[in-house]
């Protein structure tokens, strides 16, 4: 599956770094311009914890406070790649501070490990066995299937993962769905399940 | 959230901390985006899918990084959250702004740019001449001379220096100087002497022509032809004489 970019994209992506520069200089309509990748970039970021769409919108209204107040300015980078990196790390270090807050008990990946370091001992070796072996199944399937069980595993929609692939969205539902109710079949075997 | 979408957070979990810490053999964030974007040549990337056909890791980090791409490259329609905390943060960065720039140029021209001497100098001569002004109002040269000799113009004493003085005579007329709803008239006085005041007195007259009264008052100024000089001025205080 060869879903690199089309270029019209790798433009905009040139262009980036340029509106972050313009940003760091304190021009307004930079800054305007920004809030698209923000919320773009930030939405993905925070797709793990699972949040109510209010609270991500004041997560990201959080940090791009932050960001004004002077936090872009430590961002030293000089390819796109470790700007999103960058802007992921403030976002997320706010929405761990906002589930710590709010003390939620479920459906957060922190509040997930604490609630197993919490278990017994050999659940958690368990749970780790698992996860590992999660791992090598994953490993052992196809690129294709990797990408698309990542991208699945990432909180992508099929419509979005059709766009990215050129595929018809049908297929890749049924597509997703075979690769994980085999996944399902080799954790059930493993005693995983 | 089943068993198998617990097990597969986790393990993007600890994918995502081996990202923040890749080994040695992972591809850089410049590669990997370079790729994303097909701007390596075939050799590298024939190089970099044979590490993602490998690396579970990698492949992860580059369905992310495709997938920030696209987003930056289609955005969805921008939050009115996001929008209003933007325009709020412009707003307040201006009213920060203003007063800091007010009192950026006033340390400017006061610190830098007048020097300390100038400035004790300027103190230093407003008080001098705080001192003269109000000590020849305290101790006047000498006293005004009374009547005044209105046939030199020069000699009118200023109305300062004046001491309020009190005239007798018989009123001759009485005119109403009302105007603006504040009330007021004009007497004319007529002294012993032949000589006659005119004086602005506020309020209703209390006074009537032929009544023989005292005039408490300061007189400005005078006219009239010799021997029968013609004072006006200001009556501050009226009554009959006794």
């Amino acid at each position: 599956m060869d879903a690199r970019l089309p270029r019209t994209e790798e433009a905009i992506g040139a262009d980036l770094l340029d509106l972050v520069r313009r940003c760091q200089g304190g021009d307004p309509d930079a800054w305007r311009a920004f809030l698209s990748p923000l919320q773009e970039i930030g939405r993905r970021a925070l797709r793990s914890f699972r949040l109510p769409t209010a609270d991500s919108e004041d997560i990201l209204a959080d940090a791009l406070t932050a960001l004004y107040a002077g936090g872009l300015s430590q961002f030293r980078g000089s390819t796109v790649a470790e700007f999103v990196a960058f802007l992921k790390a403030v976002v997320r270090n706010r929405a761990i501070d906002f589930v710590k807050g709010q003390k939620r008990q479920e459906g957060y990946p922190e509040d997930l490990v604490a609630k197993t370091g919490r278990s017994d001992f050999s659940t958690e070796i368990s749970e780790a066995e698992c996860v590992e072996f999660l791992r090598q199944e994953v490993a052992r399937l196809k690129r294709e299937d990797r990408e698309l069980y990542l991208m699945k595993a990432r909180g992508m929609k099929e419509r979005q993962i059709a766009e990215l692939t050129g595929r018809p969205p049908g297929t890749i539902a049924s597509q997703i769905a075979r690769l994980l109710d085999r996944l399902r079949s080799s954790l059930k075997e493993r005693g995983c399940i | 959230m089943d068993r198998l979408d617990r097990l597969t957070q986790r393990l993007i979990d600890e994918m995502d901390r081996q990202t923040d810490l890749p080994s040695r053999d992972c591809l850089g964030p410049a590669l990997l985006e370079g790729y994303a974007r097909g701007r390596v040549d075939p050799p590298t990337r024939e190089r970099v899918e044979a590490h993602l056909d490998q690396c579970l890791t990698c492949v992860n980090r580059y369905v992310e990084l495709r997938d920030d791409l696209r987003g930056i490259a289609a955005p969805e329609r921008v939050s009115p959250v996001l929008k209003q905390t933007l325009a709020r943060l412009i707003s307040g960065e201006r009213l920060e702004r203003f007063p800091t720039r007010v009192a950026g140029s006033l340390r400017r021209a006061f610190v830098f740019r007048v020097p300390a001497w100038a400035v004790a100098a300027v103190a230093a001569g407003i008080m001098v001449i705080t001192w003269t002004v109000a000590h020849n109002l305290q101790r006047p040269d000498a006293p005004a001379e009374w009547p005044v000799d209105f046939s030199r113009p020069g000699q009118l004493t200023p109305m300062l220096q004046q001491m309020p003085r009190t005239v007798s005579g018989v009123v001759s007329s009485i005119r109403d100087a009302t105007s603006q709803d504040v009330e007021a008239h004009i007497i004319s006085l007529k002294e012993t002497s032949g000589a006659t005041y005119v004086l602005f007195a506020w309020g209703r007259p209390t006074v009537s022509p032929g009544d023989s009264v005292e005039v408490d008052g300061i007189f400005t100024g005078a006219t009239g032809s010799a021997g029968t000089p013609v004072y006006q001025g200001v009556a501050t205080q009226l009554r009959r004489a006794r």
